[in-house]
This record gives structure tokens, C-alpha cells and sequence, in this order.
């Protein structure tokens, strides 16, 4: 069985790496340029994420290893997003806006101070582990998740200037 | 993870095409960018560099401040 998944993730992987290719090689416009350096970030963002999470999924196994199948797989993963984020971000026909777009910056910041509280007590839920014993893998990737949210609303917080 | 587009230029490169009656492929063309390009910058959702902007302006003939205007709410946000 794992060694479908692994030829299915090489598959994909080597798939995948054609259209990578031929984006990187092609010459490209400083708009161009800006929408791969963008995509790249995403990917680069994302796939940490979801490494993240797996790594503390099998730690709360108990397993203290990756394997190879996986990784692949966040790779794929990575350069399928990376290739979608370079395509929305040249596309002039539609202007995608992102859910953060929508918002303003009243509300990005009570979001990411409600991500704040929910990682405090998820890590307080963690911490205070005789509790609830059998959640305590759910609390972590809890914390973990909305860590990340917070980061994300964060960041976007810096962008923006709050009316007085 | 997309960028918000900020309108901060305004540019007169629509009118000066027109002016000039060359289409945007033409100009990007004659610039080195993709049409996409021209065709952000004129929607005002792509700041160009100022090396762009300069090639741009040096195509029709005039100075950078008469293509490209900032606007208040750009300035505000320096």
C-alpha cells in the first residue's frame, strides 16, 4: 500500500515539475516577476503549515519520523499551489479578492486577537492535560492552527492603518 | 495568499494611447512587458517601477509626473 502512494506521489511529483519548469524558464515582466516571488512565498507559507501539522500528528502518535511518501506529497503540494497563486495573480480578466480583502481593519484585528485567545486556551487545555487526557493531540493541532491564523492576521495588521 | 491591489497611480496612458492610436499590445511591445501589464497599470492595480514608469514616459514623450499622478490617498499612506 505504500508503495502505491509512493509512485502515485512520484507521479504527480514529476507532473507537477513540467509546468514548474516552464513557468521558471520563461522570461518575465517585473509584474511577472512580483506574481512568482508572491506565489512562491504562498507555497512556501502553506506547505510549512501543512508540515507542521503532520509533524505534530505523528508526534501525537508517538511517531518521531517522517516518511519519504509524505514529504513528496507536501512537495507536490507546494508547487500545485505555487502554480495556482502564479496564475491567479496574472490573471486581468477576474479580480479574485481574498477573504482578508474584505475585511477592514477592525475586523482583522478582533480576528486575530480571537485566534490569540483560542491558542491561549487551547494551550492552556494542553497544558492542563489531566483533564481531558484522550484530546491531547486535538488541543495541540487547536493551538497549532490557530497560531498560524493569528500569524496570518498578524501580518496583515502591519499592512494597514486603523482609523483613530 | 493575494496582495490587495492599492490604487495609488493615477496615469494618463489610456488617453495618450489614444492620442498616440496605438493599442496596449503594440505599447507593450515597444516597452518589453506583457500586456497584462499595461493593462494593470492603466486599472491603476499595479505600481510599476520607476524604470517602467520612466520607459513608459520617455515612449510618448513627456516626463514621469505627466503620465503618472499620485494620488491623496497615496501619499496618506506614506
Amino acid at each position: 500500500m505504500i508503495n502505491v502512494f509512493t509512485d502515485v506521489a512520484v507521479i504527480v511529483f514529476i507532473l507537477v515539475c513540467y509546468p514548474l519548469i516552464a513557468v521558471c524558464i520563461t522570461k518575465k515582466d517585473e509584474r511577472q516577476s512580483q506574481g512568482f516571488l508572491e506565489a512562491i512565498k504562498a507555497s512556501m507559507i502553506l506547505s510549512t503549515f501543512v508540515f507542521g501539522l503532520i509533524f505534530i500528528i505523528y508526534i501525537g502518535k508517538g511517531i518521531y519520523y517522517i516518511p519519504i511518501v509524505i514529504i513528496i506529497f507536501i512537495v507536490d503540494l507546494s508547487i500545485i499551489i505555487s502554480l495556482l497563486v502564479y496564475k491567479m495573480q496574472l490573471n486581468t480578466e477576474n479580480q479574485y479578492q481574498t477573504f482578508l480583502g474584505k475585511l477592514n481593519p477592525t475586523q482583522i484585528i478582533s480576528l486575530r486577537n480571537i485566534c490569540v485567545g483560542l491558542t491561549a486556551i487551547f494551550v492552556g487545555l494542553n497544558y492542563k492535560n489531566f483533564l481531558f487526557p484522550n484530546y491531547k493531540i486535538l488541543f495541540f493541532i487547536g493551538a497549532y492552527v490557530f497560531f498560524f491564523l493569528s500569524c496570518c492576521f498578524g501580518s496583515k495588521i502591519s499592512y494597514l492603518k486603523v482609523k483613530k | 495568499m493575494l496582495m490587495d491591489k492599492i490604487k495609488i497611480f493615477k496615469t494618463k496612458i489610456k488617453v495618450l494611447r489614444a492620442e498616440y492610436e496605438i493599442t496596449q499590445e503594440k505599447l507593450a511591445e515597444k516597452i518589453g512587458v506583457s500586456r497584462g501589464t499595461i493593462l494593470e497599470i492603466e486599472r491603476g492595480t499595479f505600481n510599476p517601477s520607476l524604470k517602467l514608469a520612466c520607459k513608459i514616459s520617455n515612449y510618448f514623450g513627456k516626463s514621469v509626473d505627466e503620465v503618472f499622478k499620485i494620488t491623496e490617498e497615496g501619499l496618506a499612506d506614506d
